[in-house]
């Protein structure tokens, strides 16, 4: 079995800069993308920072057992959260700066994917698909009963983050765990993507190229524009192959 | 049109499937998710299984199986049916008959616990139910395990890591322990903290490399690699680990993988092809190195053949490695010359793809006929006639098989009754040929 990821970012027609970021890579097996917080100066150093720490701290570490993962996860993620804590802290116009944070590190058949905000990752398998992210947002927060039903009459935006990188000392990670089989594509993606198109048509636009993964990206991408491309979109493909 | 398939969140921490129905059933059978975790098909919203009322509304498909399978079990809200009618019969006409009903009723709940116990323990040994009493974690084990290594097994073992390490030095727990922990080491990175590589290779396997972790495999393949191209030409054929290792019986492998001492792997060389192959893979880019990629396909080929398991129909290997590979392949005596096309071998290299037809010759007859007729045996006899008793260079022993080919051949041929007779007396063979 063996993992092929592509990715690419774009800025929408709407937006002024783009604040999302993306790394991908096939030979290490790891998927990055971040979304710098909307309305916030510093969203693009956000961004950027989450993906190059990450990154960085991935590309340092000389190999991962599985058990190792989820502390190695929670240590990068930590640190990346302070250092944009303190980075925003030390220059008055950046202050505030957040960002979202998908990634998913591939280590033998298992794919972990580390989760914060609301860019999504979603799985792909012989025509269905499933959102295997969980957005932090109020709306959620509430529906679940995490947050009392007033925050939603309080706050204007049902949309708004209860988790990101650089809002709080204290980072709350999603850890998820997922056995890998031929066949499945991994789709990691900013909610430019979710937020102009549908679940069903991402789903059919999937299943149109599944032997042209290379250009599914882009494809995604072209949808989101065609349908008003309001925000960044960036999108990540993982396809797992046969060896 | 592929079946509906179901997505399981457990712990919201890893998921379960893509699964079918049916095998979401069986997944809870196998203890794998709770009532509490979620479910999700194609593009519609997660629901926890004990949320009957979105259940029924969203799948409500599920909600059958929940009922019968999930409700009826630990924890049920649900009123039971009930059992027996004692407590409905009117007082006036049991009161008399109280004592023997209750003595009747303690017989059949005795026989019935019997029969229950039989069922859940058909298939261990008392020593096993013994210790799975004695111990729980060791009993959670167990049922965790179920039919195949399962993430809940091994973040059992995880959480019991202190404790079975500790079991692990005393005699009697060690043996019952051990299957369990050579499952976890050799799925990750084939150690086990606490427990010495010798330990985890366990007596049987002895001309095996002692350390099979996947640290010890990384040196093995980086200190290697001047020696790879030479090796794979079928010019020389060193005396080291890997390449004993590539060349490997890979039938004589899994003719012994009947051990209740392993669990998963098969046995100690399945999981020694297994980290070399992991960790060739993390020291070289198989798109860099033909060589290594070579490696790769003959290590994923030997494994699926000890799995038995579908490879495909083409080796993706060259020289010698393509030649064994074919010779362990091949299912007609004819055929066997075409294995051997490359005329370039070194002398050693040629002495050892010569055994190895040899046997192979051996093996083909005994796959074929059931009774062997005398041309057969004569075959035979003219086949085992050069085969070693044990292999100069991958130290493998042949004794229990050529004990079996002579024992054949003087008992005239009935192979099934010979198989019969050897599984009696517990050979250590699993005449699959």
């Amino acid at each position: 079995m063996r993992i092929v990821v592509y990715g690419n970012t774009n800025i929408g027609r709407v937006r002024k800069n783009n604040q999302d970021s993306i790394y991908v890579s096939s030979e290490h097996g790891l998927v990055v993308v971040a979304d710098g917080i909307g309305g916030r100066k510093g969203g693009e150093i956000a961004s950027s920072m989450a993906v190059n720490g990450m990154k960085n701290a991935y590309l340092s570490c000389e190999s991962l057992r599985h058990e190792e993962v989820s502390p190695f996860l929670i240590k990068s993620i930590d640190s990346v959260n302070k250092a944009i804590i303190n980075h925003g802290k030390n220059n008055a116009d950046l202050e505030g700066m957040a960002t979202t944070l998908n990634c998913i590190l591939y280590v033998g058949e298992k794919a972990y994917i580390c989760h914060l905000g609301d860019s999504r990752t979603y799985l792909y398998y012989q025509g269905q698909m499933w959102q295997l992210t969980f957005d932090h947002n109020i709306e959620n927060y509430v529906e679940r009963g995490w947050l009392p039903d007033e925050t939603l009459m309080n706050n204007p935006k049902p949309g708004a983050l209860v988790r990101a990188l650089g809002l709080a000392e204290e980072c709350d990670v999603d850890i998820y765990e997922i056995n890998l089989r031929p066949g499945e594509i991994l789709l990691t993606c900013s909610d430019g993507l979710t937020g102009m198109v549908s679940d069903h048509e991402i789903r059919k636009m999937i299943r149109a190229n599944t032997s042209q993964l290379h250009k599914l990206p882009n494809i995604l991408i072209e949808a989101a524009n065609r349908n008003g491309g309001v925000d960044n979109i960036t999108v990540a493909i993982s396809g797992v192959l046969k060896d | 049109m592929a079946d509906k398939l179901y997505l399981i969140r457990v712990d919201m921490e890893r998921f379960i499937g893509p699964a079918t129905l049916r095998e979401v059933r069986d997944a809870y059978r196998r203890m794998e998710f709770g009532l509490q975790d979620e479910i999700a098909s194609s593009n519609k919203p997660w629901v926890a299984f004990d949320d009957l009322e979105r259940i029924n509304r969203i799948y409500p498909e599920l909600a059958n199986l929940i009922k019968k399978e999930m409700l009826s079990g630990w924890g049920s809200t649900e009123p039971e049916s009930k059992v027996g009618s004692q407590s409905e019969s009117p007082e006036s006409k049991v009161r008399k008959s109280k004592g023997l009903f209750l003595k009747l009723g303690f017989v059949i709940m005795g026989v019935l616990l019997a029969g229950v116990l039989e069922l859940l323990f058909k298939d261990y040994k008392w020593q096993d139910i013994s210790h799975m009493v004695q111990d729980t974690a060791y009993a959670r084990a167990i049922f965790y395990f179920g039919d195949k290594y399962n993430a809940k097994f091994e973040s059992h073992m995880d959480r019991n890591q202190k404790s079975i390490s500790k079991s692990l030095k005393k005699r009697g727990k060690a043996a019952y322990w051990l299957p369990y922990v050579r499952a976890v080491a050799f799925s990750r990175d084939g150690t086990w903290k606490g427990v010495s590589q010798k330990k985890l290779r366990g007596k049987d396997a002895a001309n095996a490399p002692q350390d099979c972790s996947l640290a010890a495999w990384k040196n093995r393949w980086s200190n290697s690699q001047d020696k790879w191209k030479p090796f794979l030409d079928g010019k020389i054929l060193p005396s080291e680990d890997w390449a004993r290792l590539l060349v490997w019986d890979e039938n004589w492998v899994k003719q012994r993988t009947i051990n209740d001492q392993w669990k998963w792997p098969l046995n100690y060389y399945a999981a020694c092809m297994r980290m070399a192959r992991k960790a060739l893979r993390k020291t070289v880019k198989l798109e860099d190195s033909i060589e290594a990629k070579i490696f790769d396909s003959r290590l994923k080929w030997a494994i699926s053949f000890v799995n038995d398991e579908e490879y495909g129909n083409e080796f993706e290997m060259f020289g010698g490695l393509w030649s064994l590979s074919c010779i362990e392949s091949t299912v007609d005596s004819e055929e066997i010359n075409k294995c051997l096309e490359n005329k370039g071998f070194s002398k050693s290299w040629k002495d050892l793809l010569d055994r190895r037809v040899k046997l192979r010759r051996a093996r083909i007859i005994l796959a074929n006929y059931s009774k062997l007729s005398e041309s057969n045996l004569k075959n035979l006899k003219s086949s085992i006639e050069k085969i070693v008793l044990k292999d100069p260079f991958i130290k493998f022993d042949y004794r229990e098989e050529l004990k079996f080919f002579q024992l054949l051949i003087q008992r005239g041929g009935d192979q099934e009754s010979l198989e019969k007779m050897f599984r009696e007396k517990k050979a250590p063979l699993k005449f699959e040929y």
